[in-house]
């Protein structure tokens, strides 16, 4: 993988942490994509199960991939911050991780609703790891939101995964200091 | 969904290493981690993206033991990989008896004229001359 994309996200590793980054902009409106972030019979169809309180101090569980509790691919965390359609602030416990952070915002531009995504205080190997997930779950995100079939995780997920492993252009280290937007 | 190939999914190593491991003893996704976590230098996250691929190929399923959940392989998943290599290897296989032929029949008579290979004696002519 030689060259960036505009779907592609950042993956940026500092030496107090790393963190992935995305910016990906979505033919509709910030109200319908949140919506299609925030409601879960819409989530399922693009992201997965999720279920919680989405509120400022609420708890969340998002499954991933098979849709019980006692999956292996299953998000939990707090609610930090939900201002709809704007911001949305999590904390995110994955099993075998430690904890990090997840913010996302969505606001208005020419071309549609633009969402960014900030998953941080991650390690490395975590960070890398969900540049190539978070890229399949957007995409999917993107599927939905044009009405197209959504492609599986199985389909997308060697090809998005490769654009964040070793010095994929996708790859930045920064030195001194947390990596940006950790805080 | 686009159904994803069995063979596709095994197109990677570490995929491919969970699924003799699974297939040897059913495991949990943390026992899986652990053990190709020191070989593939992969932690239980990956692990777990890796295993959604596999499920969704078919591959593995999981069921629940106690607080964890098995991985077990799906024997018609493997099987549809024998029956595509049984095929290609059906393929080919006259092919390659007709290479051994061919090998036997030597240099000096492997090249007959365009009309020997039209006529169905052509075969015949050329071991009588060889």
């Amino acid at each position: 993988m030689s060259t960036r994309t505009p779907d592609d996200g950042t993956v940026t590793l500092g030496e107090h942490g790393a963190e992935v980054a995305f910016r990906r902009v979505y033919p509709t409106t910030p109200d319908d994509l949140w919506d299609a972030m925030t409601t879960p019979a819409r989530a399922r169809r693009w992201l997965g199960a999720l279920q919680g309180d989405l509120r400022v101090g609420g708890t969340y569980e998002l499954r991933m991939g098979e849709d019980r509790a006692d999956a292996d691919d299953v998000a939990r965390g707090q609610v930090l911050g939900c201002d709809p359609p704007r911001t949305l602030e999590l904390t995110w416990q994955f099993p075998g991780e430690q904890p990090s952070h997840v913010r996302v915002t969505v606001a208005q531009d020419a071309d549609g609703a633009v969402l960014t995504l900030v998953h941080a205080r991650l390690v490395e190997r975590a960070a890398r790891g969900y540049g190539g997930g978070w890229h399949v779950v957007l995409d999917q995100l993107a599927d939905h939101c044009a009405a197209r079939p959504v492609r599986s995780w199985a389909e997308l997920f060697d090809e998005r995964a490769a654009r964040y492993a070793g010095d994929a252009p996708n790859v930045t280290r920064t030195t001194g200091g947390a990596a940006p937007g950790a805080s | 969904m686009v159904d994803v190939h069995p063979l596709d999914a095994l197109g990677e190593p570490v995929r491919r290493r969970l699924v003799e491991l699974i297939g040897a003893a059913e495991r949990p996704a943390g026992e899986l981690a652990t053990a190709v976590g020191a070989e593939f230098g992969i932690s239980q996250p990956a692990v777990s993206r890796h295993l959604r691929v596999l499920r969704e190929a078919g591959l593995v399923v999981s069921r629940p033991r106690g607080t964890v959940r098995l991985y077990t392989v799906r024997p018609d998943a493997l099987d549809e990989v024998g029956r595509w290599t049984a095929s290609v290897v059906r393929a080919w296989s006259p092919r390659l008896d007709a290479l051994g032929t061919e090998v036997a029949r030597g240099r000096r008579a492997t090249a007959p004229a365009a009309d020997d290979v039209a006529s169905g004696t052509a075969s015949a002519t050329h071991e009588e001359d060889a």
